[in-house]
């Protein structure tokens, strides 16, 4: 079937009537019409999504609308802070709760500790320069034994034993009448 | 005593021996005053073998001298022996042997020294307990270590204190009158 219609014949130098035009082709340009605009507003619309998506400050404050500003900023720093959270935990003796957080809570470092206060040379009982372990004949092991001599003695007969033998020396050992400890009784 | 109130005794001391002391006998107290009592020193290995000692009180000169020479009797016994324990114990007893002859005339026969190594030999009536009284603490304490040399010092702590000083070995509390 030929998409010309079949149409009388025209005389020759006669003007082409609107009814003729449409009989002339099938195409329906009132539907081409509208559906190259819905095409463009689809379009339009896709595009407006994809440059939302990519810009999100603009969006919340697009979306928000000019008066909500400054509780979305607050939202902002509330989201920012919580992604920190995911990553550290701070313990604080505050804490401050965002109404906006489920369950979750912040909280602020905790001052640090003043630093202690060593003892001085005098409490660790420093005399000229040495610490009583260092002291020439001092005996590292206890206080000083050296009961007013010379001589840094060990806690025992044994212990002097088993500190001769770690250290190859020889042992020297008073036997004597009294107790070596009272100054009175030897 | 005195002589280990001495600095220099001291510092020798503290370099090359560990020092301990034990009460082996005491004293009494008459009004005050102290009688009774003495004391020993000894030198010894590690494993409580005597080497040398000096009886009775003495001043720094004299001890600080008796422990240089058990130092380098000591060094030269243990150099010259190459770890051989026999030797290192003949080496000892021929340095107490050299200053018993030396220091006080007595050299005995090697029958004598045979008969002074049984263990009865310095008991109260053994035969060198008798040599004893020609000789002072010291010289007895050469004469003793001569014959048994690297004595145990628990064998011959007894021998020591009662026979070369004197003493009794107690081990009662100190008593007050």
């Amino acid at each position: 079937m030929s998409l010309r219609r079949e149409m009388a014949p025209r005389a020759p130098g006669a003007p082409v009537t609107a009814a003729a035009w449409s009989a002339l082709t099938v195409v329906r340009w009132p539907v081409v019409a509208g559906a190259g605009g819905v095409s463009a507003f689809l379009v339009l619309c896709l595009t407006t999504l994809v440059w939302a998506e990519l810009s999100p400050r603009r969006n919340t404050s697009s979306r928000s609308g000019p008066g909500a500003e400054p509780a979305a900023a607050a939202a902002a720093a509330t989201k920012e802070s919580q992604s920190r959270q995911d990553l550290t935990w701070e313990a604080s003796g505050t804490q401050e709760e965002s109404p906006e957080e489920e369950g979750l809570t912040t909280y602020e470092k905790a001052p640090a500790s003043p630093a202690l206060a060593g003892p001085s040379e005098a409490q660790w009982g420093v005399v000229n320069g040495w610490f009583p372990a260092e002291r020439p004949g001092a005996n590292q092991d206890t206080p000083d034994r050296s009961h007013g001599t010379a001589v840094a003695f060990a806690r025992s007969p044994v212990e002097a034993a088993r500190q001769a033998l770690a250290e190859r020396k020889l042992l020297f050992t008073l036997h004597l009448s009294g107790h070596f400890e009272d100054p009175g009784f030897t | 005593m005195k002589a280990l109130t001495d600095t220099e005794v001291g510092r020798y001391l503290n370099e090359h021996f560990v020092s301990s002391h034990l009460k082996v006998g005491t004293f009494q107290l008459l009004r005050g005053k102290k009688v009774g009592g003495n004391i020993a020193s000894y030198f010894t290995q590690a494993d409580g073998t005597v080497l040398h000692v000096v009886p009775g009180p003495v001043d720094a000169s004299t001890l600080l001298g008796e422990a240089r020479w058990v130092v380098e009797a000591h060094k030269l016994a243990a150099a010259l022996s190459h770890g051989n324990d026999t030797r290192y114990k003949e080496f000892i007893a021929r340095a107490h042997k050299e200053r018993l002859q030396r220091e006080y005339g007595v050299s005995p026969s090697p029958q004598v020294w045979n008969g002074l190594r049984t263990p009865s030999a310095f008991t109260e009536q053994g035969n060198g307990v008798k040599m004893f009284q020609r000789l002072n603490n010291q010289g007895r304490v050469h004469l003793l270590l001569g014959a048994q040399p690297l004595a145990p010092v628990d064998q011959i702590y007894e021998v020591v204190f009662e026979q070369v000083l004197g003493e009794k070995v107690s081990l009662a509390p100190v008593a007050r009158r």
